[in-house]
């Protein structure tokens, strides 16, 4: 046998190996960039579990592996940083109940024990003529910089949705979430009142994350499944009910502690703007403990 | 290709099939290493057998005509307990119901008392032959020659039978066995004698026998129970991957998995509020055995826990129910009293809560204090009675006298434990300091 033949031998044998090491090594991490887990078939049933118990779905669901971990927050006191340098000048009292009261001319700020903080303006924030008929987009976008130039709006704020008060056409409430790397962390929000084409109210609830999140990512389960749980925790509608958004984040309850873990969850909102957490690993509903 | 380009070609696949290999060998965990620990068993203790679940609340021994009382955790306590379960395991049910003769009208040698009431009959260890009962009391009676057997139900039944010469003379042996001479000998109170010397009328209304000369009792030392955080978390959660930390203010910790929260803090509280809704259709002996392995599982059997009390409870207007059960904590016959907690509740799907603060005894300071006699106890309680009970009208309420005995109040603050007597009047629990120092603690309705 000639060196030549030899060495092409040699070649096919090792490639062969290599193959064969490689399959073991990496095929269940190369395999999860293909896999889909919510087959058409599968996505089909969830529609019809959902449909025959009165709901139904308005909403893009994502159907590819998503993997995720525990976030480690911490309540930020004072709200989110640079908030409370707006109220230098105002005057503050602190009474019994643990309740700060900044008071400014045309805007009060309480801050609760727990870190919640409410601003009322006076009489308050002018954003558009007839906001109420403005897409939603159009009118987040508005709101979000009539605050960024008047007031605060901290970078990591994204547009959620937004709630028409059923007592008042023209009262609308905008709900914003803070943004961790992609994912919404749903626990820590801003809610904006608007009145009459007039920011009136925000309500903010403000978390830091202390680490980034924990090692050991975890598959998630499906948001087929976490629809299926909620439809089993809820029991059939008796009017037919509407999904409308559908979301992978982090939530969990406020706690007036030093830190905490969040889970992820799928966030499920309904268009009576109901909303509902699945834990999206052990697929419960979240409950107050 | 040229043979060079095949040499470098050859060489890179001969390094890579290296790496990977020990990549494969030395980096990559098996599955099995990665799973081990999923789903291992994790517990603190086996549940106990019956004999270790139930216990008499109270041994009173009749002995050349003194009476002798003897409580949890004291050693005479143990070995006429052991005694009397062992006759109690071996006695043919059946006998105790062919009584022809006249009942013995000597009073008992040895009255056990049962709170909660000793589970008898199928199932049980106790009187195996016999139909499910409930004993409440057990006595043995001696006419000087034979022995008998006698106890009372909580169904109000009253059963009495002979036991054999063999057994008698093995009880016997137990009594003579018995070192009595660091025991107190007590005195059973009278409702005439009581009414005279206090200068009201007063009720006993059961028999209580209180110590009939002077009592000394040291000051103890606890401290607070440790128990492994980790083992206790991997206890109530399956898959710890699940579970999350929240880090309260004062350092204490919850867990929680969304459905269930289980707090470290000073001691633990456990919640699963999911489960509230669930039946409770456990028989009272399988409520028993629950109670003992859930107990054991989640922080273990104290030495120092007497399971004091199961009660089967429901909710008004609601239809779920549950077993609620509290264990006491005993230092050589006495009891515990003070922040000291232990009680859970659970029904067919589970513990539904879990309460657990409990403290050890570290060691006695060496201080002793005389305790004074139940006469002045009494006095004490009637007076704190007066000052703090608004309620109490001493000339048209007839003072009833449930329960007297002497017990051990611990101090938070200091983690110290000083005597006390422990004094029931009319459904009012009182704390009346015996150490002579300090004045009384209070009221508890």
């Amino acid at each position: 046998m000639n060196l030549g033949k030899a060495k092409t031998i040699l070649i096919i044998a090792f490639l062969g190996l290599n193959l064969f090491l490689g399959y073991h090594l990496y095929w269940p991490y190369l395999g999860q960039l293909t896999k889909t887990v919510v087959t058409a078939a599968e996505l089909q049933q969830a529609l019809a579990y959902l449909a025959a118990n009165n709901y139904n779905l308005d909403a893009d669901i994502g159907r590819y592996v998503q993997k995720s971990t525990f976030l480690t927050v911490t309540p930020a006191q004072q709200g989110p940083e640079g908030i409370r340098d707006l109220f230098n000048q105002a005057t503050s009292s602190t009474s019994e109940n643990g309740l700060t009261v900044y008071r400014d001319p045309d805007r009060v700020m309480t801050v609760h024990p727990g870190g919640q903080i409410q601003v009322e303006f006076q009489p308050g924030l002018f954003v558009v003529e007839q906001s109420h008929t403005l897409e939603e987009r159009e009118l987040s976008r508005l709101v979000q910089q009539q605050l960024k130039e008047n007031f605060f709006l901290p970078e990591q704020l994204r547009f959620d949705y937004i709630e028409k008060v059923r007592t008042n056409d023209h009262r609308l409430i905008l709900h914003f979430y803070r943004d961790i790397g992609g994912m919404p962390l749903f626990a820590c929000y801003t809610k904006v009142f608007l009145e009459e084409d007039y920011i009136t109210a925000l309500e903010i609830y403000w978390l830091d994350p202390l680490e980034q999140p924990r090692e050991g990512e975890m598959e998630v389960i499906p948001a087929t499944d976490a629809l299926i749980k909620l439809v089993d925790e809820l029991g059939p509608g008796l009017l037919p009910r509407t999904i409308t958004k559908v979301d992978l984040g982090y939530f969990s309850r406020e706690y007036n502690a030093e830190m905490w873990e969040v889970p992820p969850v799928w966030r499920i909102l309904m268009e009576d703007y109901s909303v509902y957490y699945i834990n999206a690993f052990t697929g419960n509903l979240e409950a107050d403990l | 290709m040229s043979e060079r380009a095949k040499s470098i070609l050859l060489a890179s696949l001969v390094l890579l099939s290296l790496f990977l290999t020990y990549q494969l060998w030395f980096v990559q965990k098996p599955l099995e290493v990665l799973t081990e620990d999923s789903y291992e068993p994790n517990y603190f203790e086996e549940a106990r057998s019956l004999t270790g679940i139930v216990t008499p609340c109270r041994v009173v021994l009749l002995w050349g005509g003194t009476f002798y009382q003897f409580r949890y955790g004291q050693k005479a306590f143990t070995t006429l307990w052991n005694a009397v379960s062992g006759l109690l395991q071996r006695i043919p049910a059946p006998e105790l119901s062919r009584m022809e003769d006249a009942p013995f009208t000597d009073p008992p040698v040895l009255a056990l008392s049962f709170q909660p009431p000793l589970p008898s009959g199928q199932g049980s260890v106790w009187l195996k032959n016999d139909v499910q009962r409930e004993l409440k009391e057990v006595m043995l009676i001696t006419n000087g020659e034979h022995w008998r057997l006698k106890f009372n139900t909580t169904a109000g039944e009253t059963f009495e039978g002979p036991i054999s010469d063999i057994e008698a003379l093995q009880i016997q042996k137990t009594l003579e066995s018995l070192d009595l001479s660091e025991a107190i000998p007590q005195r059973e109170l009278n409702s005439e004698e009581l009414s005279a010397a206090l200068g009201l009328n007063i009720e006993v209304a059961a028999p209580i026998y209180v110590p009939d000369r002077p009592v000394h009792l040291e000051e103890l030392v606890f401290k607070e129970e440790e128990l492994d955080r980790e083992l206790l978390v991997r206890t109530f959660f399956v898959d710890r991957s699940l579970v999350r930390v929240v880090t309260e203010r004062d350092g204490s910790l919850i867990y929680t998995d969304g459905e269930k929260g289980l707090r470290l803090g000073s001691g633990l509280t456990y919640s699963h509020p999911q489960l509230e809704q669930s039946p409770a259709t456990y028989t009272y002996l399988a409520a028993l055995n629950s109670a003992s392995r859930l107990l054991g599982y989640y922080g273990g059997w104290a030495e120092h826990l007497r399971l004091e009390s199961l009660l089967l409870q429901r909710k008004t207007g609601q239809l779920s129910e549950h077993y609620l059960a509290c264990w006491q904590s005993y230092y050589q016959g006495k009891p515990i009293m003070g922040d000291i907690v232990i009680k859970m509740t659970f029904n067919d799907s589970g513990m539904v809560e879990y309460q657990r603060r409990l403290y050890e005894v570290a060691y006695s300071t060496g201080n002793t204090y005389a305790v004074p006699g139940y006469l002045e106890a009494l006095l004490a309680a009637l007076d704190l009675l007066r000052e703090e009970n608004t309620d109490y009208r001493e000339t048209t309420q007839p003072l009833i006298l449930e329960e007297m005995m002497l017990g051990y109040a611990l101090k938070q603050e200091t983690l110290r434990a000083l005597p006390v007597w422990l004094i029931r009047i009319n459904g009012l629990n009182l704390e009346i300091d015996a150490s002579g120092v300090e004045s009384p603690k209070g009221v508890s309705p």
